[in-house]
């Protein structure tokens, strides 16, 4: 019989694993570069991991892990102070709290989105992917794409603003069902 | 505050700036004015980067092979698909409801963007640190046996200074650091003179050289051929005879015959020369039968690798099934994003599945096998392996970059009570398991196993700790490498333990983590004998067995 501690271990990995992706884009909205945004889930995850004990089994966990991430990047905000992207704190807390009533739609987009990828051309997709991947920039994809660096740029502009059409687009079809 | 349509279009191309960095100061005051002031443009912010972050989550998906998404709570009729992958069904434990078949056309032009990403094994020039005596760089190897003479058998990826190389079997390619590519098929004896010149005593050698080394040199018994931009291919024969091919450009031979004449000849593209043992010259026919090049090499070294990667897919099929194997991480078949590590044994599989923190899946032992990357302060994986074990056999494949000053962890638990163990690399690149006993901490250590030249190379780690026969065992790369006596009788256990990560908690006062990779760990709760972790690293081995089993082996 696995002991109660197994339990929640096991517990704390499937919330883990549902969550994370989430949890990952809602820190983003509040720090906006990506590598940042990466290092602060980093530190949540850290401290979900320590404090699972206070978690209460049945409660929402994503609002838990949600207020932690929260006061993760209110305390890294000194950290970022010379990031040129960082908003103030009246900025972040009302994006935090917008966010909180989007969930849902935001899933929906999430999933919308694969679809859109689809419908873009292979030349297109593939910049965009790779600009996305883990460790890659606007120089990888260029290269990956056999454009310069400016035409680049010029072309995730465009893709991003495509892929956003195609995806509100979507979900107002499926609305519409 | 609505929005006006020239303020959707200004917020795009804001939101744009914003993810790439690029925002003036003006500007970034700007959209936080209308974030702050429109409910409208926050909705339209968190979409837009909501969509970024998607978007890594697709690129990181589509990077790691996979095809299939998780996702639950979407009714797409007619898209959704059941699972019957089996790791997939693990997954499934936790997951709420479907998979929804994510893939692209697989003949649309994407299947090549992942293949861009299915490299074969090989190392790149430009990536391996090379001193100013360095010369060239072995970059591929198929088959090779190297000629019992030489006590010379550099590995895939070792930078070369001068030096001689003599294979009775198999394929080599070197990348001279002035730019040429030359391949060598056993049986072959060549020297590297300089970084772009050469001597071949016998065998056959394939060369390709660009503009930039033009003048690439190889010194034949009757001559020299110096290079005048192109591809050619050469054969000696042990009587000392040549044979010249050119396929593409001009090459200049220069030799002298037994009559002290000298022998000049310019050769070009599509014609061959064949040089004697007196060293006298005559045109040939071109060779029907295609000399080796690059294509073939890269092609052989696949095949080799998909065969080795198929092996040890068995192995790991039977090391799942093995009723003795109490964890096993595989690290294979697993997305990317995906922040759990799976078990693969035992009755209660999901219980150890470990949490992954901050660490990234990268690419292990061949293209497509899945590893974890620690590198970061706070990378780990977390896992509570609370059984407590008289006997047990701790193995891995691990990649160390850089030796920490004290500890590269590989599993450490992070209490301090009895039993509670650590498996580590420490600072002198010795193997040691420390076990709590009471408050006394048993340390049993190998010899020194990763030196200077291992580091950075896939090696297979094994530890025996055996109660019955009261002997800690540890293993590098299949061979035995020392025996120690244990102290006490106390079982080991790795509760609350993390893999490549030292936590504070432990016997020490800070965290460390290991620099490096790990792509397959398993525990056995038995002592497992010498000839089964010979198997183990035959079959797990992602180089040439006679490379890395030269006379330096610990």
């Amino acid at each position: 019989m696995p002991s109660s501690s197994d339990n929640r271990s096991a517990e704390l990995v499937q919330l883990m694993m549902k969550y994370q992706r989430r949890l990952f884009a809602y820190i983003h909205t509040l720090v906006p570069s990506r590598s940042d945004a990466d290092d602060i889930l980093q530190e949540t995850s850290l401290t979900i991991c320590e404090k699972f004990q206070d978690f209460q089994t049945g409660t929402n966990f994503y609002s838990w892990a949600c207020q932690i991430a929260y006061w993760k990047v209110r305390a890294a905000r000194k950290k970022f102070a010379m990031s040129k992207v960082v908003f103030n704190q009246e900025v972040m807390d009302v994006i935090s709290q917008t966010h909180g009533n989007m969930e849902e739609e935001l899933d929906q987009r999430h999933y919308a989105l694969s679809r859109c990828l689809k419908k873009l051309n292979e030349r297109d997709r593939r910049m965009v992917l790779t600009r996305y991947e883990s460790g890659k920039n606007v120089t990888a994809a260029a290269h990956a794409c056999g454009r310069t660096v400016q035409g680049a740029y010029k072309a995730l502009n465009r893709i991003r603003k495509v892929l956003f059409d195609c995806v509100t687009f979507e979900l107002s079809t499926e609305q519409a069902k | 505050m609505k929005l006006s349509d020239n303020e959707i279009i200004e917020l795009h191309d804001l939101f744009d700036g914003l993810v790439e960095n690029n925002l003036s100061i003006k500007e970034k005051e700007r959209l936080q004015y209308l974030l702050e002031n429109s409910e409208e443009a926050r909705h339209f912010y968190i979409r837009f980067i909501e969509m970024s972050a998607s978007l890594k989550y697709y690129a990181d998906e589509l990077l790691a092979g996979d095809e299939e998404h998780q996702v639950s709570k979407f009714p797409i009729a007619g898209k959704v698909v059941g699972f019957a992958s089996p790791i997939l069904a693990a997954a499934a434990i936790f997951a709420v409801g479907f998979y929804i078949f994510f893939s692209f056309d697989s003949e649309t032009p994407l299947a090549d963007y992942t293949a861009l990403s299915d490299n074969e094994i090989v190392f790149e020039p430009e990536k391996v640190i090379t001193t100013d005596d360095t010369v060239a760089v072995l970059t591929k190897s198929v088959g090779v046996e190297w000629s019992k003479d030489t006590g010379f058998r550099p590995q895939l990826g070792t930078t070369l200074e001068l030096s001689r190389l003599q294979i009775t079997k198999g394929l080599v390619q070197l990348e001279f650091l002035q730019g040429s590519t030359v391949i060598l098929e056993g049986p072959v004896d060549f020297q590297i003179l300089n970084s772009n010149e050469g001597k071949l005593s016998t065998g056959k050698l394939r060369a390709t050289v660009p503009q930039v080394a033009r003048g690439f040199t190889v010194n034949l018994p009757k001559g020299r051929l110096i290079d005048l931009g192109t591809e050619f291919g050469l054969n000696v024969h042990l009587g000392g005879s040549t044979e010249i091919f050119v396929y593409k450009g001009n090459v200049l031979y220069r030799g002298q015959n037994d009559s002290d004449e000298e022998v000049t000849r310019e050769i070009s593209g599509g014609e061959a020369l064949f040089v004697d043992p007196l060293g006298y010259a005559n045109w040939v026919e071109m060779p029907s039968e295609p000399f080796l090049g690059t294509a073939d090499l890269a092609y052989r070294s696949k095949e080799e690798s998909q065969v080795r990667h198929a092996a040890w897919l068995e192995l790991s099929k039977e090391l799942s099934q093995n009723a003795n194997t109490s964890l096993y991480y595989s690290f294979d078949n697993q997305s990317s994003w995906t922040r759990v590590l799976q078990n693969q044994a035992g009755p209660q599989k999901s219980h150890l599945n470990g949490a992954i923190i901050g660490c990234k899946w990268s690419e292990g032992r061949w293209p497509g096998k899945g590893a974890l990357s620690f590198e970061r302060q706070n990378d780990r994986v977390r896992l509570n392996f609370h059984e407590k074990l008289p006997t047990v056999t701790l193995c891995s494949w691990i990649k160390i970059d850089k030796l920490q000053d004290n500890i590269s962890p590989i599993l450490c638990s992070n209490n301090a009570t009895s039993g509670s163990a650590s498996w580590y690399v420490n600072g002198k690149g010795q193997v040691v398991l420390e076990v709590f006993r009471g408050s006394i901490k048993d340390t049993y250590q190998s010899a020194v196993a990763f030196r200077k030249e291992r580091l950075g190379k896939w090696m297979h780690v094994v530890t025996t700790y055996d109660l019955g026969s009261k002997r800690v065992s540890h293993f590098v790369n299949g061979r035995p490498f020392s025996h120690e006596q244990i102290k006490g009788s106390t079982p080991i256990s790795f509760a609350n333990s993390q893999l490549g990560h030292f936590g504070k908690n432990s016997s020490l006062s800070k965290d460390i983590v290991l620099h490096g990779s790990v792509d397959e760990f398993v525990v056995l709760n038995t002592a497992s004998p010498e000839s089964d972790i010979r198997r183990m690293y035959e079959i797990g081995c992602p180089y040439e067995m006679a490379n890395s089993l030269g006379p330096k082996l610990p």
